[in-house]
């Protein structure tokens, strides 16, 4: 199994812990919103809620990934062959990237607040060609995909998280602005930590410790969307 | 100077007017009570049938909007929703 990051073996398995409680935050806001989208039947509802879906999913393919190299026992349990295995890795990883991608793209889009499905789209296909068009173009996708090209991937979408973080944050800050609200100012710096967390992980692919670092930030961030969600149903 | 109403505010409001009188009001008193122009008030209606919150009543002589179980469902939940949409920046 290829290694993506430079992952301490120690802090491996809790990171897929975290991951899994990453996605069940994500998860929860995403029913939430779909359960008011039920009601409300606003189009920038039902966008929000799956942009969480979309993210929640990102971290669950992840986990996945990190549980086939904590425990190789999960491999031979689903059968697969030794050379596939970085094959499905390659794809995994592949997958993890788009889905979190498309749920920043989703995010950035709602909080637009434009009607425009051609944008939407627009949006959405720039963000996936310029992840998955490097590949395609060295044609590694019919080979063992190779750890550089993973790399390249990786990075490539740390830097688009990175600028769609941006986007998200300002829109976040000008509502507060607006209606200062306090939940507000939570998300806004819940996103604030993971795009730090996003320019962190860059490092981590030559720097373990920073693996450690983003994974902590993303922690922190979660606790605080979970927050703002609980005070948010609760009143 | 009184804030500019959200989308969400101003589906209350219409809702909240349908419902005073008694559930059936005619759109001539939309207009007057929601305070939207003509083009706004046509738009938000049409809205407001689509996604079921109303009903549109037609007779030969007029037409009248009615609300539906949907429409009160939204005005009871209206806090939460307007709660959320606050905290997620989705105003």
């Amino acid at each position: 199994m290829t290694y993506f990051y430079l992952v301490p073996q120690s802090f491996l398995k809790f990171s897929i812990l975290m991951q899994i409680i990453f996605a069940l935050v994500a998860l929860s806001v995403s029913y939430f919103s779909l359960k008011i989208y039920k009601i409300s039947r606003q189009r920038e509802i039902k966008l929000f809620g799956i942009s969480f879906i979309l993210i929640a999913l990102s971290y669950v393919i992840w986990a996945v990934i990190h549980s086939a190299i904590a425990y190789p026992s999960l491999i031979e349990f689903a059968k697969i062959a030794t050379e596939n295995v970085s094959r499905l890795g390659g794809i995994g990883m592949l997958a993890h990237v788009i889905l979190f991608i498309s749920g920043l793209i989703t995010l950035s889009y709602t909080t637009v607040k434009i009607k425009s499905g051609k944008i939407y789209y627009l949006l959405l296909t720039l963000g996936i060609i310029s992840l998955v068009a490097p590949i395609i173009v060295t044609r590694i996708i019919f080979e063992p995909i190779a750890s550089s090209a993973v790399y390249n991937l990786l990075i490539t979408s740390r830097i688009l998280s990175i600028f769609f973080l941006i986007f998200i944050i300002y829109n976040y800050f000008e509502e507060y602005s607006n209606n200062k609200n306090k939940k507000t100012l939570l998300i806004g710096i819940a996103f604030c930590l993971l795009l730090l967390s996003n320019a962190d992980f860059i490092f981590s692919l030559t720097y373990y410790p920073a693996y450690i670092m983003g994974h902590i930030l993303e922690f922190i961030a979660y606790l605080f969307i979970l927050i703002s969600l609980l005070l948010t149903i609760k009143k | 100077m009184n804030k500019k109403r959200s989308r969400l505010e101003i589906i209350r409001d219409i809702l909240e007017v349908i419902k005073s009188r008694n559930g059936r009001i005619k759109p001539t008193h939309i207009l007057y009570k929601s305070n939207l122009s003509y083009g706004m008030m046509e738009e938000y209606l049409e809205e407001l049938i689509k996604k079921e919150f109303v009903i549109e009543i037609k007779t030969p002589k007029n037409k009248t909007y009615s609300i539906t179980e949907k429409g009160n469902n939204y005005l009871n939940q209206y806090k939460l929703i307007s709660e959320f949409t606050d905290s997620f920046g989705l105003n």
